[in-house]
């Protein structure tokens, strides 16, 4: 007989309905969401994110204001063998073998050269020596920091002492984008986990309630057919389960960038990778889940009973989290899309399973 | 109609039903009757394309329950032995998934929900969830719910066990009301005073049909037919009494003739044609019946002998 979608919703239908009324299911619906899109931002990224965070070093930024400076294209450096520049404000200009003091320097090379109290901004440095200043968004080679700031830069080869870097790399270091990237990336199976176990909650309700209430049996009396019946239970998990997974997404995205952003200057969420887990990988792993529920409430009469066994459906996401954040694998779209396509399999060859378990006969006279 | 061929449905070594032949016919009331585990809910169930037969054949209206499954589940109302309500759901919302899974178009649906609930009245009741219900009121809820769809062939397993008696006859009112509009009615159970109240014929079934009629055909069938005469106890005399009876034997038609006390029992297939000569006789010898009356065998009488009997002649298997 032809699949009717029609007769699966009305299943499907019934069952939302149902799920509506049990304030477990809501709880479960409700809290996951929660749970990992608002609390797990903040516990991982917040701490990071102050790690990073001085709002006093940026003061420096203050000192940025032309109009208070000489311009070097008017004035001319000043006479010297090593000429000496007080608060002056040097644009695009190559220095070499001078010292500055309180200025601005702005999309500029120094070479050989002594800096104090100034702010460096876009500019290439090399075999200076640096006190007391803010460096943004430069590159520093061969010189010598002391207590000063670093922000967005690269440094390589060069000494530090009371210095502060933020975001900035140096030989064999991690930027604060990366390391953030890391912590989001590090999440992304939780949220695989999601579907994986809303559905042990719901199904084992879902199910088992049908089987200790005896509510099937009327149910198998109409014209509906297996597949459609089996359809429309799965279809009522699914949709909560995934609704569920990609609300938590969606908030997980928006507080992840809105504490982010400010910081790494760019927005990490959603990008291809996450699309590809959420779209594709956490589908896969609902539907498994759902299937093995139906095994085991096949063969058991508790709904805590069910929720356990059922709850090893989890395992396999478990073992991948631990393998990733050991580092043994790394997350990719490529990987995601490997990972989704052997689930697909496990569900496909479930799939047949299931159907031959959820047949009315076997319900009615084996499901006990 | 209902037509049954050889249905036999094995469970492993099991067998739970063997090898039932049966007809019922529209309009009728047939009760199954048969101790707990008989096969009664395996044989309805096998009806009610819920499982598969072992062997045999049946048609629900010239429908086989091989073939035309699905078919057949549109055309059937099942209650089965435990109602199965959706306990969180109001009874509205009971019926109205019940009748969207028969497909009925949603404004007819809201008006049959509507009139279900009047005529088993359950309106003051319909946006309570079930689990408030008394169980009596889930129990029509429950007989609502297999009718919904207006059902030809109707199948009732145990309608009304574990009810009180206020909702069992709550129950037995609605039932009544269903053979009224003439559906096929199917009732298994294992209440003797149902059957013999609602059901037109009665089937004693254990594994097998023992024995089908209507409560005094199966009586009749066990006991032949029996006519009682109470005789006037001062006015028995041993020797006219023994002269009467031997010539009562006689009588053509006559095939036993006994006395016990001041009554006296005669076995005819046909006592409306030997009773008028019976009273002759009586009257002749001095001893004028007072009373003449048909012997009654209770339900429980007639089931306890044919189920002793199966179980005794190794029917049960």
């Amino acid at each position: 007989m032809a699949f009717r979608f029609k007769m699966a919703w009305v299943i499907a239908k019934k069952d939302l309905l149902q799920f509506r009324r049990n304030r477990y299911i809501i709880f479960t619906l409700l809290l996951t969401p929660l749970l990992l899109s608002v609390l797990m931002p903040f516990i991982s990224i917040t701490p990071v994110v102050s790690l990073f965070e001085d709002n006093g070093d940026f003061n420096y930024i203050a000192l940025h204001r032309p109009e208070t400076y000489f311009n070097l294209n008017e004035t001319g450096l000043p006479p010297g063998e090593f000429p000496y520049l007080n608060r002056y404000y040097v644009n695009s200009t190559e220095l070499n073998y001078c010292s500055a003091n309180n200025s601005v320097i702005v999309n500029s090379t120094v070479k050989d050269g002594l800096i104090m109290g100034s702010v460096i901004e876009s500019s290439h440095l090399s075999g200076v020596f640096i006190k007391d200043s803010f460096i943004l968004n430069s590159t520093v080679e061969g010189s010598s920091l002391i207590n000063c700031t670093v922000v967005n830069s690269s440094l390589s080869d060069t000494m530090k002492r009371d210095s502060r870097l933020y975001n900035t790399t140096e030989p064999g270091q991690i930027t604060l984008t990366d390391y953030i990237s890391l912590m989001v990336d590090s999440m992304l199976f939780m949220f695989i986990l999601i579907p994986a176990i809303v559905p042990t909650i719901i199904a084992s309700y879902s199910f088992i309630g049908e089987k200790t209430g005896k509510t099937l049996e009327p149910v198998l009396s109409t014209p509906v057919s297996d597949s459609e019946l089996f359809a429309g239970k799965a279809m009522a998990i699914f949709i909560p389960t995934m609704l569920a997974t990609l609300v938590s997404f969606v908030l997980f995205s928006v507080l992840i960038d809105a504490l982010t952003a400010p910081l790494v200057g760019k927005i990490l969420l959603p990008d291809m990778k996450w699309m590809v887990a959420m779209l594709i990988t956490a589908p896969v792993f609902c539907i498994m889940a759902i299937e093995l529920n139906v095994f085991v409430s096949a063969k058991v009469n508790d709904v805590r009973a069910a929720q356990q066994i059922g709850g090893s459906v989890v395992l396999p996401v478990v073992v991948l989290f631990v393998m990733m954040s050991m580092g043994m694998i790394k997350s990719s779209v490529f990987m995601l899309l490997l990972l989704s396509l052997a689930v697909f399999l496990i569900d496909a060859a479930v799939f047949g399973l299931a159907m031959k378990m959820f047949k009315r006969e076997r319900i009615l006279v084996d499901w006990r | 109609m209902i037509h049954i061929e050889g249905l036999t449905r094995r469970f492993g070594p099991l067998t739970a039903v063997d090898s039932v032949y049966l007809d019922v016919s529209d309009g009728e009331v047939f009760g199954l009757l048969g101790p707990n585990g008989a096969g009664k809910t395996t044989l309805v169930r096998m009806l009610a394309c819920l499982i598969e037969p072992t062997e045999g054949a049946a048609t629900l209206n010239g429908m086989d329950i091989r073939r035309d499954r699905a078919l057949i589940r549109s055309k059937i109302g099942y209650l089965p032995e435990t109602p199965g309500l959706y306990e969180d759901l109001t009874p509205a919302q009971n019926l109205r998934f019940f009748g969207e899974l028969h497909g009925i178009e949603r404004e007819g649906l809201e008006q049959r929900i509507d009139r279900l609930l009047e005529e088993f009245s359950l309106s003051r009741r319909r946006n309570d969830a079930v689990s408030t219900l008394s169980k009596g009121m889930r129990q029509k809820l429950a007989i609502a719910r297999a009718i919904i769809h207006e059902p030809s062939v109707i199948f009732l397993d145990e309608p009304t066990s574990g009810l009180d008696p206020e909702a069992r006859a709550m129950v037995r009112e609605v039932i009544g009301g269903l053979r009224d509009e003439g559906r096929i009615i199917f009732l298994n159970t294992h209440n003797l005073d149902e059957a013999e109240k609602l059901c037109d014929r009665i089937g004693i079934f254990n594994s097998r049909i023992l024995a089908v009629g209507s409560p005094a055909e199966l009586s009749r069938g066990l006991w032949g037919e029996k006519v009682v005469f109470r005789l006037p106890a001062d006015r028995l005399e041993e020797g006219a009494l023994e002269v009467a009876i031997e010539r009562i034997r006689r009588i053509p038609g006559v095939l036993d003739a006994h006395s016990d006390g001041d009554v006296l029992k005669i076995a005819a297939p046909e006592p409306d044609r030997v009773n008028q000569e019976v009273v002759r006789i009586l009257t002749e010898s001095g001893i004028p019946p007072v009373y003449i009356n048909e012997e009654k065998h209770s339900l429980e009488e007639v089931y306890h002998r044919i189920i002793g009997r199966g179980c005794a002649d190794g029917l049960s298997v």
